[in-house]
């Protein structure tokens, strides 16, 4: 009989090596787990990807079924996050890729260098900056995630997207002005408070 | 704000957004992978019922088969029984005894008419001559045969007589009778044609009289049955003179049925059939030939050959083919390739010979439709790796390179299952199966564990 039923290997709600143990042997529980554990970390990669929520829901599904049909390959050596986030990063690209990846790729010339103030940032909620991220395009988003959040070079990120190293520091530079853009139009108070104190400082 | 600080703000205000888990992600989850997780005990109860229902309608088939079987046998010798009586002819008279009880209303305490009926009695005899000839009968008597109760005796004129039921389970009537040449008398021909004639009571039919019948030497014989003298066996609680039947010997067709021959093992009709066909499921494409031998009407065994292909893996570049896999794709695959030369559009895909092995199962439907179920394994046999990438030398000058490696296989590593419809139309079958497979171990070229699928095949019988 235990040709067909393999004994479930037991393990810990809280103890990661034994859900990784227990997700190689194909456990439901632990597979429900280990999703559990990361879904929150995975989603915000996913997030700051994708164009809308419904889109990064179908990317950290996505994703995770990479993760669980490729566990067998995880070294334990090697830190899980990290294994996560490459797959998770990875799996954005590639739907990138099957996106508009040629589209929005501007003459470097063209971008305006960033006039910004100072703590303006600090004053918008994290979620209302995502929604702004959300709207930039596919390709500037995605280099300048790679860029900012993920810390990938440009030289990487040209050899992930399968564009030139110099699109890529286009695209980041165009997404970084579009997103001051975006601020100034959407946050125009912010500005005049801002500008307002400044006169009164000087 | 410098660009840096906006950089390193956005940062931490984007690494700060932190979902929360719902029970509905989950579920998101299961249905985006297509299979719902059965628990452990639910997959075994699965399992447990499914085998069983399987096996106890293979088991049920057989009965059926050879029950089938012996009942055709059994036809088959009753029709030659059959066939060898109407060719037989009629065998050598059999004899048999028939007692026939008479009663006599005698009073009570008279010892001489007693005496003297017994003796008469005894001497009384029945005469009754068969074939075409007219049939006579001699009642021996010395006196008249008033002073007997004509009510007690055996026979009386249209009464049929009492005879063992043994000998007259064909239901041959014999209808007594007396007189010879009566005109009324019923007669009956048996299979022979030979006029039975029965025996008659104390009044005769027709015109002859009992009182002139002279006494027979010899036992009477009616038709084909001989009777024996009647014997007086005491006297009954009323006071009447019991009598004991004679012995009648009937001449009856004896047929002695012929021992079924002895047939030798006949092995069940073997029927073939071959076909192609293709399955698919998740990542997986595979074609296949197939081979099928029913071993009874709705049991049969295949196998074949079926080359599976998984859906490739993909990596833009040998350093993400590091980062998920850990491995120096240059060294494995070009170790040759200068340094310079970029390694790009890396795929991967594996290939794999296995031979399914099946036992199947056929139930009938209407309008020329099989319910079908299997179950079985795939043994893989033969396993290959084919890799493909491209170098380039410059961003104009590419050159592909395809490398295809060997590697060795678990050959039992699976449990397969399967159910479907199939359309029999002549000598072809269409069938559209869905089958389940269980990794009952996991090779690592194997990507996924369990997967379900469809498969579809074209079959012609032999």
């Amino acid at each position: 009989m235990s040709l067909f039923f393999k004994k479930q290997p037991q393990f810990n709600d809280t103890d990661l090596a034994s859900i990784v143990v227990a997700c190689k042997e194909q456990n439901p529980h632990a597979q429900r787990a280990l999703f559990k554990l990361f879904f929150s970390y995975g989603k915000s990669i996913c997030l700051r990807y994708s164009a809308s929520q419904e889109e990064a829901e179908e990317v950290i599904n996505d994703g995770f079924l990479k993760v669980f049909n490729n566990i067998h390959k995880y070294d334990p050596q090697q830190p899980f996050k990290a294994w996560l986030r490459t797959i998770l990063v990875n799996t954005c690209i590639d739907y990138y890729r099957r996106r508009d990846k040629y589209t929005y790729q501007l003459d470097i010339e063209r971008v305006e260098s960033p006039v910004f103030e100072e703590n303006v940032l600090d004053k918008i909620a994290a979620d209302e900056i995502l929604v702004m991220v959300q709207k930039l395009p596919t390709s500037y988003r995605t280099v300048f995630m790679l860029y900012v959040v993920d810390g990938y070079s440009h030289r990487e990120i040209a050899d992930l997207l399968h564009i030139n190293e110099g699109t890529s520091r286009s695209n980041f530079l165009k997404a970084r002005g579009k997103l001051q853009e975006m601020i100034r139009i959407n946050y125009p108070h912010l500005y005049t408070v801002s500008l307002t104190k400044k006169i009164n400082e000087n | 704000m410098k660009t840096d600080q906006f950089d390193e703000t956005l940062r931490k205000k984007i690494e700060s957004i932190e979902p929360i888990f719902h029970e509905a992600d989950w579920q998101r989850f299961t249905a985006f992978a297509g299979t719902q997780p059965i628990p452990f005990w639910g997959k075994a109860t699965l399992y447990a019922v499914g085998t069983t229902a399987f096996i106890g309608l293979i088991i049920y088939n057989i009965n059926q088969y050879y029950a089938q079987k012996s009942l055709l046998q059994k036809v088959h010798t009753l029709a030659q029984q059959i066939d060898n009586l109407k060719h037989q002819q009629p065998a050598a008279p059999q004899r048999d005894t028939i007692y026939i009880t008479r009663y006599l209303a005698m009073p009570v305490g008279v010892d001489a008419p007693q005496k003297t009926l017994r003796n008469k009695l005894q001497d009384e005899t029945l005469q009754l001559t068969t074939g075409k000839t007219t049939p006579s009968l001699n009642y021996a008597q010395t006196e008249s045969p008033s002073s007997i109760d004509n009510t007690t005796t055996a026979y009386k004129s249209g009464a049929e007589p009492k005879f063992a039921s043994g000998l007259l389970a064909n239901k041959r009537h014999i209808q007594p009778t007396f007189g010879a040449r009566s005109s009324d008398t019923p007669q009956r021909t048996n299979t022979s044609g030979s006029a039975i004639n029965g025996v008659g009571g104390a009044e005769p039919v027709g015109g002859n009289e009992p009182t002139n019948h002279q006494l027979a030497a010899t036992p009477p014989v009616v038709g084909n049955l001989h009777i024996e003298p009647l014997t007086i066996i005491g006297i009954d609680s009323g006071n009447r003179m019991k009598v004991a039947e004679p012995k009648i010997y009937t001449q009856t067709a004896y047929y002695e049925a012929p021992k079924p021959p002895k047939t030798p093992f006949v092995w069940p009709q073997f029927t073939a059939r071959a076909g192609i066909g293709s399955g698919v499921a998740a990542g997986y494409f595979v074609p296949s030939f197939t081979t099928e031998l029913f071993i009874g009407k709705q049991v049969s065994v295949s196998s074949g050959l079926k080359i599976g292909y998984f859906s490739p893996e993909k990596y833009f570049t040998d350093e993400q083919f590091f980062k998920k896999k850990q491995l120096d794709f240059r060294k494995m695959h070009a170790p040759k390739a200068p340094p310079a030369q970029e390694i790009l559009n890396i795929s991967e895909r594996v290939q794999l010979v296995q031979i399914p092995i099946r036992l199947n199962y056929y139930q009938p439907l209407k309008r020329g439709f099989w319910l079908t179920g299997a179950v079985g394994t795939d043994v893989d046999i033969y396993g290959s790796k084919r890799v493909k990438f491209d170098l380039r030398a410059n961003r104009s000058e590419f050159e592909q390179i395809i490398n295809i490696d060997k590697f060795p296989v678990l050959p039992l590593n699976n449990f397969v299952f399967s159910a479907g419809l199939e359309k029999r139309l002549g000598r072809v079958g269409l069938q559209v199966n869905a089958y389940g497979m269980v990794q009952t171990r996991r090779p690592p070229y194997k990507k996924s564990g369990n997967n379900f699928g469809g498969e579809f095949k074209l079959l012609y019988q032999f």
